[in-house]
């Protein structure tokens, strides 16, 4: 038996890409393993709504794509944080915090 | 390259398959087989193509990948139901098309500008007389024709132009010209038919006209002491000078006299008006027609003999009105030493616009033009609703499927481009189609434009950017009409009754008898009533001018002309020529007998002479032919009265003329005129002739004109003459022999347009013809469509109402019963469409009276024509439907419901 994985929250999943891809630019594949490496294995992302979410924050100008060898030799799409993508995981952290302490109050009452 | 969209397609597409291969892989490692680690990849992963599609909804090419998607469906749509497809594109094709051809024409004819800068200063300087303007000339050249009860005329005297230029000076500078004449130019050896125009030294100069290359004709041209030169059109110059600017400063052989070429006139002038053919400009000092006339007339310093045709070019802030006022006292002076007999005569001058050219074409053709146009729009209404059934009865049986549509989810905008794609597609296709066939149609217009005169028009039509943007918005039009209604209407739908409905039946529940199809068809019976009744009209029109009377016997008649004079012929040389032409014509085998004439009979043109009558003034308007004495024979005109010319009528100075019936009759209406002397030309002391005889009136330069006729004998010194022929057998066979027999006295002589005298009066039936064509093409083409969208309406009607049909055949309806019963509906539509034509034929026959020879737009057999053909075409296109309805088994019916 695999271990029981978790759904995202509705919402959250351009946070976790954005978070992901402060590090080093990263092709889809790549943000799925890593959101489900550092999440412990709990956070399981359907790795098919990973790619509108993606296609949707490169209209949006947060991130950029470019195809680059991967480590497979293949050539792979990388997604990069653009300057207006750090400004939003800014707000967007800042958010979630104040929503999560937010919710840790309403819990502990 | 790759294009934006596909690249993006391409991305992604690689994109996904990177994320599959790298999650099989990881399975793989887990210990599955490859075949096994594909398939938990693809699991995973949900639907790699409901992804893509998700993908493609952010993409920037969205918009433009789903108007791909829309015209793929479309065009699929279209290819399913390719009899509608096929009717709407053709209806909208022929239905633009004609109107495009029509309105180029309209174009060419009636509103183009000539080709010349500042084209507003020009004028045009006519003068108009109350009565025939007697006494004031006694030889003329140019036309005259009757305008609002005064005769207009374009002709005058060359001392009046050069006071007039004079005395015009800082207000206007005039120009003069003359009608264009035939002649053979030869150009290094080869010779060609062109066109030639004398005018005046500065007639360049007041049009403001430059020379393409080298100069055009100058002041310094016009004089007698002047060598002799000669400016060609642009398109002469391609075609018989080949395109050489060389051919500047050579020589042109104009009926054999030596031209310098001094100049090309620009490409973009056509001439003085629309259809102008003249390809040669001399001046007037070299004009060869003029020179003829002035060996024996001294038509430069006299001032009765008025032939100069004007033009002017107002100075900037000279209105037409003042120019006109100050010009007519001058006018005044010119004739005031030689007045009219008649002082109601009243000559006034007159100016017209002159930005468009001489009016000739314009005034014959404008009437018609109009006319034809009303016709040719109603065409395109009737093929406009014939679409806009169409497609309501597609857009009916899709109701299903776009009932489904809705019900899993498609908006409704989505739905309203999809069907309004389709529209516009349709509407493409039939754009595209209709500019061929504009082109085609526009291109056999030109060549049954009619021509009258010596020389012929020559009509360059072409369909321009405007008229091709016009086209397009009219398709565009087309397409909001036919696609926003239909597709509006289905998206409206009543979704639980669409899905309920079977695919091919409806319920008989709430069946409209009046539904929108009916409404178009009856609109369109009503233009088709209108179209059918005018093409009977015209083609009948016709068929009665062709089967006239001419007067002569009409068969078995060669005709052709012959200009000895171009080569090289003249007095005494040339008389023999004729002698020895016409015996040697009359040996040629299956040649019953030859006859001359000045002019060819029933070619549109020919000499025109007031006759009077020795002691009187009264004017007798007459034509003139010159003929030989076996031209009566040869024509089959017989004598009446006295006798027909003889030997010795041809010897010198002959003094014998004879007349037409008609010509007698108004000459002495109480005795025989034989005997009776007469002058001609408004000159009581030129020669006296004496009649004696009285022929047969007969048609003399169409079959639509019945003038009277003067007959003198043919003095054989003309540099010209129309040969007649009575032939056994087929007329055109004794040609080769002819040739041969012409040949043989000169072998350089050309025989000039040889037809049967058929072949002749058809010529000059060519705007009859124009008519008969058109309005039998478009009643035809109304017919058509009209019963086609009767056949679909009825066909729909009865297929609707089948549960119903079943029914009542259950019951005990008989077949015939059936048939009936939707025969009726049919025609019930066809009645009310009468009902609604009839009042718009009234109405349309006030404007097409002047087309007509003798008869009466609401003429009777032509009315009882156009209604059977009406009513036998309703009828059959309803008995189909009729019939398939009664052949239908009512239970296979019932059980459908």
């Amino acid at each position: 038996m695999e271990p029981k994985k978790s759904e995202l929250l509705q919402g959250t999943l351009d946070l976790l890409i954005l978070k992901t891809l402060l590090l080093d630019p990263l092709h889809g594949y790549g943000i799925a393993q890593r959101i489900l490496a550092s999440s412990r294995e709990v956070l399981q992302v359907q790795q098919g709504s990973l790619y509108p979410a993606l296609h949707r924050l490169e209209r949006k100008g947060l991130i950029a794509s470019e195809w680059k060898d991967s480590e497979t030799a293949r050539m792979a799409k990388y997604y990069a944080l653009t300057k207006a993508g750090k400004a939003q995981l800014q707000t967007e952290l800042e958010q979630w915090r104040r929503y999560a302490r937010a919710i840790g109050w309403v819990l502990q009452s | 390259m790759q294009l934006p969209w596909n690249k993006k397609e391409s991305e992604l597409d690689r994109e996904v398959r990177y994320h599959l291969d790298a999650l099989a892989a990881d399975f793989e490692r887990q210990g599955l087989l490859p075949e096994e680690a594909r398939r938990r990849a693809r699991i995973e992963f949900s639907g790699p193509e409901q992804v893509k599609e998700k993908c493609r909804e952010q993409s920037p090419w969205r918009w433009f990948t789903g108007l791909r998607q829309d015209i793929a469906f479309g065009g699929r749509m279209l290819r399913k139901t390719p009899v509608v497809t096929v009717a709407a594109v053709l209806s909208l094709a022929l239905g633009i098309g004609s109107n495009t051809a029509i309105f180029s024409l309209m174009d060419a004819v009636l509103w183009k500008t000539i080709a010349v800068p500042e084209p507003k200063q020009m004028s045009l300087i006519l003068w108009t007389s109350a009565a025939r303007a007697e006494g004031m000339f006694r030889g003329r050249a140019g036309s005259s024709y009757p305008e609002n009860g005064l005769r207009v005329s374009d002709f005058f005297a060359y001392p009046a132009f050069q006071t007039m230029r004079e005395k015009s000076a800082g207000k206007a500078e005039i120009g003069g010209f003359v009608f264009p004449f035939e002649a053979s130019a030869s150009y290094r050896g080869s010779t060609a038919v062109a066109s030639q125009r004398g005018v005046s030294g500065n007639f360049f100069e007041v049009l403001g006209l430059n020379g393409f290359a080298g100069r055009l004709i100058q002041p310094e041209d016009d004089s007698a002491r002047a060598a002799e030169t000669v400016a060609v059109s642009y398109r002469f110059w391609k075609k018989t000078l080949h395109g050489e600017t060389s051919a500047i400063g050579q020589t042109l052989r104009i009926n054999n006299k030596p031209h310098r070429i001094v100049g090309i006139l620009p490409e973009d002038f056509y001439g003085l008006t629309v259809g102008d053919p003249t390809d040669l400009y001399v001046s007037f000092h070299h004009w060869p027609e003029l020179k003829a006339w002035s060996e024996r007339n001294n038509v430069f310093g006299d001032s009765q003999f008025w032939w100069v045709q004007l033009i002017a070019r107002r100075a900037p802030g000279v209105s037409a009105e003042s120019y006109q006022t100050f010009l007519d006292s001058v006018f005044h002076s010119t004739w005031a030493t030689t007045p009219p007999k008649d002082p109601k005569s009243n000559p006034r001058i007159r100016i017209d616009e002159g930005s468009q050219g001489l009016g000739t074409l314009r005034r014959e053709f404008r009437q018609p033009l109009y006319v034809l146009f009303a016709l040719v729009g109603m065409v395109l209404l009737v093929a406009c609703a014939n679409i806009a059934n169409l497609l309501l009865a597609r857009a009916d049986a899709r109701k299903k499927e776009v009932a489904l549509r809705i019900s899993v989810g498609c908006s409704r905008g989505r739905l309203v481009r999809q069907l309004l794609t389709e529209s516009a597609l349709l509407a493409a296709l039939g754009g595209i189609a209709s500019i061929a066939f504009a082109y085609i149609t526009a291109n056999l217009l030109v060549a049954v434009v009619p021509s009258r005169g010596p020389a012929n028009i020559r009509l360059d039509i072409e369909l321009n950017l405007q008229l091709i943007l016009a086209t397009l918005a009219i398709t565009t039009l087309a397409v909001v009409l036919f696609g926003v209604f239909p597709a509006w209407r289905t998206t409206r739908l009543d979704l639980t009754t669409a899905m309920k409905e079977g695919a091919g039946s409806t319920g008989t529940a709430g069946h409209t008898w009046w539904t929108p199809g009916k409404f178009l068809v009856v609109a369109q019976v009503a233009f088709a009533v209108l179209l059918v009744v005018a093409a009977a009209v015209f083609v009948r029109n016709l068929q009665r001018i062709t089967n006239l009377d001419a007067g002569f016997e009409r068969a078995g008649l060669v005709l052709f002309d012959l200009r000895p004079g171009e080569g090289g012929y003249s007095g005494e040389r040339l008389h023999r020529f004729y002698i020895d032409l016409e015996r040697r014509l009359g040996d040629v085998p299956g040649v019953q007998s030859v006859g001359f004439s000045r002019y060819r009979p029933m070619a549109g043109y020919g000499e025109f002479s007031p006759v009077f009558r020795v002691g009187t003034t009264t004017a007798i308007d007459s034509s003139i032919s010159r003929i030989t004495a076996h031209q009566l024979p040869t024509m089959g005109i017989r004598v009446l009265a006295g006798r027909g010319f003889e030997r010795q009528d041809f010897l010198s100075n002959p003094t014998t003329v004879l007349v037409s019936e008609d010509l007698a009759q108004k000459i002495d209406s109480e005795r025989s005129p034989v005997g009776a002397k007469i002058y001609v030309n408004d000159d009581p002391e030129g020669p006296v002739y004496e009649v004696v005889g009285v022929v047969a009136n007969v048609a003399y330069s169409r079959l639509t004109e019945r003038t009277n006729v003067l007959y003198f004998p043919n003095s054989l010194s003309d540099s010209s003459a129309a040969v007649t022929l009575r032939t056994v057998g087929p007329p055109l066979r004794v040609l080769p022999a002819v040739r041969e027999a012409i040949k043989e006295l000169d072998k350089d002589l050309p025989i000039v347009d040889p037809l049967t005298m058929e072949q002749q009066i058809a010529e000059g039936l060519k705007r009859e013809r124009l008519f008969a064509y058109l309005c039998g093409g478009f009643g035809t083409l109304a017919l058509v469509l009209s019963a086609v969208g009767l056949y679909g309406v009825v066909s729909y009607s009865a297929a609707r109402r089948r549960g119903e049909i079943g029914i009542r055949m259950a019951l005990g309806a008989t077949q015939g019963d059936v048939v009936r019963l939707v025969l009726r509906e049919g025609l019930l539509l066809v009645g009310l469409g009468f009902v609604l034509g009839a009042p718009a034929v009234v109405y349309c026959s006030r404007f097409v009276g002047e087309e007509l020879y003798e008869m009466k737009p609401l003429d009777a057999p032509s009315l009882a024509t156009a209604l059977s053909v009406l009513l036998a075409a309703a009828f059959f296109a309803s008995l189909i439907p009729a019939l398939r309805a009664s052949w239908s088994d009512p239970t296979a019916a019932l059980r459908q419901e």
